[in-house]
């Protein structure tokens, strides 16, 4: 007996195999639905408000702009670039579809006409900086962080020349309160223009060839161009996905707020990188998925929500954000250390 | 030379006992360096005497870094003893190295190439008053130092705009005039990127560096520089030395058999009949690649044989390789498959025309790493082909049966761990998927460069099998580049041998042999 126990110094009990299980769950999923349910039932307890329908339709409505962004900004983390001109877009949209809606619908007073022109702009400007950020990186290769820097200089001046520091007002109804009422099931309309873009993101990066070459280039853009890969093609359609995203939630934004605004989102950068890391992006590129983002986006605004609720001032509420994120990736870390546990576990007891 | 003259110094590094010979400033006793299971060094014992040349001989892989290393105090001896003037030293460090006199020029220049050349020479220990460098007296010292080496340029200079052999020279500088008495120096192929007339003046530089007393130790691969440099010879294979030399009594062929000189074990399988060879599928004239590293190669490879290309590194074998595949632009030549001339040959283009692509480093130009192993055995096909896909849109589905048949095929392990991360197989696995993946479609040629490095012997004997097998059922031609002579006398129907960028050999049936390999790729051929 002694000898045989000798050579297998583990035996496995059912207390290890138990522990085994929860590291390759954790390992799988990461700590976002662990974490998010823990807010959620904590705020529900703590607060009468938090957990009714009213207040959960508006969290989802509130999450809709930061979450189109969000996953912008996680495209392009995943092609390992970095995308700092969010919050220039966002004001330049708001003003420019603004701008253009007012004139089709003075023009022609038809609203439908106006609010799609208005939407046609609008995904000009996101294809028009997208275009100039991805060829600034793939082709001129230049430093993903200073060309959306610059980009976001210029496009901030280009919004002041362009409004005059004005606020655009008199938009259509149907923009500037259409949207953003309430439509089937007490959800407001604004959800219901959002849901679709996320399915349509989730399958391309989850099951199109160019999700396949966007996770290749970000996870080694050396093996992806010799695997055959067109790597600056994929690259700037990385940045052109990702402001024709931002500057749809930035258009939703407007419709929201119900006029145009040259200032309009100015914490929407930081914002973004930070919802897409706490749902698991990597600034190193080739990780990041949509479902994560989801719930990064998620997290943070029913944070903020149940915060407020609570009563604890702004301040505090950052530094809770913050200390969310660094929380996120640090957990993360450990997500990678229980994957390859796992991993090792498994090519063990094969080899037995 | 040295800077400072001292009188006393030279007189305690004058030659001394019987034999005439300089005292012994460095000796390795039974070094010993494992790193983790491999033994990169085993129980070699080496004296660098004062006001002598040591030059280190060996092949890729013999140990010959790790010596060095072991000699600059960048590894730490599993087992054995360094010894520095008779005294032994137990903390051996990079910087402990540097105290006791050790320098090094390696390839790798350790200038600050945005500086001048005086703020290089002092980097670290700038003369200063009162915290303000004295830019004077660094001009005035630089100046006399430069004089010394006979340098063109001024202490002013700019590093970056200077030559890569005047680099050179500051480099050396830097490593010769530090203060101290003198002690080591080491050249690892100091040649290797600059002129021949340069050269020359180098080898200058090590004679006066002799002659003041120093202890040269130089690595190089060209046979006729180590006889105009070398005192001693001390050849290096499989981490063990095989013997010292007086330069002076020992002929080029028995260095080369020392060096190359092992046995074939039974990990090959058998070479191509000659009935089993066809057409000429790829055909390559006149090859010269825009960085220099291909300065002319021809060659035809043909349906169902295995043709080896060996050489050194930097020989430019694998950037034949990599022009293939239009990684490394050409300047001139012309490439044709199968009789029609590929204009601009790139990844996606040679695919196309069913080539297969194994590129030499796995972890850099291989793998992704935090990508499945099904989509990395994939990848290319889904790059390059609608195989997999429909409307743009992966058939998952599909692509897990294709990748699940591969990696049994090709045992890449473990067999459930499709959806992992590669980067958590092994080595060899990684390694093995990657085989998989340059056979994922049906090929015509595949290209594979140093197929088994670092790769374990089970898992290499597996490659060699699947190699042969694709050559011999599918009539696959394949470009094997290797730098371990060993696999291309057993894989290889035919091999050419490069040296300086150009093909030196090529070698048939009986003539691949190890020792051919190597004397070739060492630029020496032997009188037959």
């Amino acid at each position: 007996m002694s000898s045989e126990t000798l050579e297998k110094p583990k035996e496995i009990g059912a207390g290890r195999r138990a522990v085994d299980w929860i590291i390759d769950i954790f390992g799988r999923v990461g700590p976002l639905p662990v974490l998010l349910g823990g807010v959620f039932i904590y705020f529900a307890i703590a607060t009468p408000t938090f957990a009714t329908a009213n207040n959960l339709t508006e969290l989802a409505q509130r999450s809709v702009f930061l979450l189109l962004m969000a996953m912008g900004q996680m495209i392009v983390l995943v092609s390992g670039g970095f995308d700092l001109s969010v919050a220039a877009v966002v004001s330049f949209v708001s003003i420019v579809s603004a701008q253009v809606m007012l004139e089709v619908f003075v023009g022609s007073g038809n609203e439908t006409l106006a609010i799609l022109a208005s939407l046609g702009m609008v995904i000009l400007v996101g294809v028009g900086v997208g275009l100039v950020n991805g060829i600034g990186v793939a082709i001129l290769k230049i430093n993903a962080f200073i060309v959306t820097l610059a980009v976001a200089t210029i496009v901030g001046g280009l919004t002041i020349i362009v409004s005059g520091g004005a606020t655009v007002t008199g938009l259509p109804e149907t923009f500037s309160r259409g949207l953003s009422s309430e439509g089937p099931l007490g959800i407001s309309w604004m959800v219901y223009l959002t849901i679709p873009v996320v399915i349509a993101v989730y399958f391309l990066t989850n099951n199109s060839v160019y999700g396949s070459h966007l996770y290749a280039l970000g996870d080694n853009p050396t093996a992806a161009r010799i695997a055959g890969i067109r790597v600056n093609q994929t690259t700037i359609l990385a940045y052109v996905l990702a402001s024709v995203l931002i500057a749809y939630g930035a258009w939703l934004l407007t419709a929201r707020i119900g006029s145009g605004q040259p200032t309009l989102g100015a914490s929407y950068t930081m914002e973004t990188i930070t919802a897409a890391v706490i749902g698991g992006a990597s600034l190193r590129g080739g990780r990041g998925t949509i479902i994560g983002v989801v719930l990064g986006v998620l997290f943070m605004q029913m944070l903020t929500n149940g915060m407020n609720l609570v009563k604890l001032d702004t301040n505090s509420q950052q530094i809770a954000i913050g200390v969310a994120l660094l929380f996120a990736v640090l957990i993360d870390r450990l997500r990678d250390r229980a994957r390859t546990y796992s991993a090792v576990r498994r090519r063990l007891a094969l080899n037995s | 030379m040295v800077p400072t003259t001292r009188t006393s110094a030279e007189s305690t590094h004058q030659p001394s006992g019987d034999d005439g010979r300089g005292e012994a400033v460095l000796e390795l006793k039974n070094a010993t360096k494992r790193f983790g299971a491999v033994t990169a060094l085993e129980d070699v014992s080496l004296s660098l005497r004062a006001g002598e040349c040591l030059v280190l001989l060996g092949e890729n892989g013999a140990g010959k870094s790790t010596l060095v290393g072991a000699i600059l105090g960048r590894h730490r001896l599993s087992e054995g003893e360094l010894i520095i003037r008779g005294e032994t030293v137990e903390q051996y460090s990079p910087l402990e190295a540097r105290e006791r006199g050790v320098r090094a020029v390696t390839q790798e220049f350790s200038l600050c190439e945005n500086l001048n050349v005086y703020e290089n020479l002092f980097v670290g220990q700038e003369p200063h008053r009162a915290g303000i460098r004295r830019k004077r007296v660094m001009q005035e010292e630089a100046r006399q130092r430069l004089r010394e080496v006979e340098a063109s340029f001024l202490p002013t200079d700019t590093v970056s705009t200077l030559t890569r052999a005047e680099q050179q020279l500051v480099e050396i500088c830097k490593a010769v005039t530090q203060r101290g008495d003198p002690g080591v120096i080491l050249f690892d192929e100091p040649t290797a990127a600059i002129s021949v007339s340069e050269a020359e003046k180098l080898f200058g530089i090590i004679d006066r560096l002799k002659a003041a007393g120093w202890a040269i130790v130089y690595i190089s691969h060209r046979m006729e520089e180590l006889r105009r440099v070398g005192d001693d010879v001390a050849v290096l294979r499989d981490g063990k030395l095989i013997d010292t030399h007086r330069l002076e009594s020992v002929s080029d062929q028995q260095l080369v058999n020392e060096m190359a000189g092992r046995e074939l074990d039974t990990v090959f399988p058998a070479k191509a009949q000659e009935h089993e060879v066809g057409d000429v599928v790829l055909r390559v004239d006149g090859m010269v690649t825009r960085n220099g590293k291909v300065r002319e190669a021809s060659f035809e490879l043909r349906k169902g044989e295995v043709l080896g290309i060996g050489g050194l590194v930097g020989s430019g074998k694998g950037d034949i390789a990599s022009a293939l595949f239009g990684l490394s632009p050409m300047s001139s030549g012309t490439i044709h498959v199968d009789g029609k001339p590929v204009s601009r040959p790139s990844t996606r283009s040679m695919y196309r025309n069913g080539f297969g692509f194994l590129a030499e480093d796995r972890k850099r130009e291989g793998i992704l790493p935090e990508t499945s192993v099904v989509t990395n055995v994939l990848i290319e096909r889904l790059a390059v082909s609608n195989a997999y896909s429909r409307i743009g849109f992966q058939v998952k589905r599909k692509m897990r049966q294709a990748a699940s048949r591969l990696i049994e095929e090709f045992d890449v392990r473990p067999p459930g761990a499709s959806k992992m991360p590669i980067s958590q197989l092994s080595g060899g696995n990684q390694q093995k998927a990657l085989i998989a993946r340059t056979l994922a479609a049906p090929r015509r040629v595949l290209v594979v460069v140093e197929p088994t490095a670092g790769v374990d012997v089970g898992s290499r004997m597996e490659i060699y099998r699947q190699l042969r097998q694709q050559c011999r059922d599918q009539g696959i031609g394949i470009v094997l580049v290797s730098s371990d002579a060993e696999e291309l006398v057993g894989m290889s129907d035919r091999v050419l041998v490069m040296s300086s960028g150009r093909i030196s050999a090529s070698l048939n049936g009986s003539e691949i042999t190890p020792d051919n390999i190597v004397a070739a790729s060492f630029g020496y051929m032997k009188e037959n």
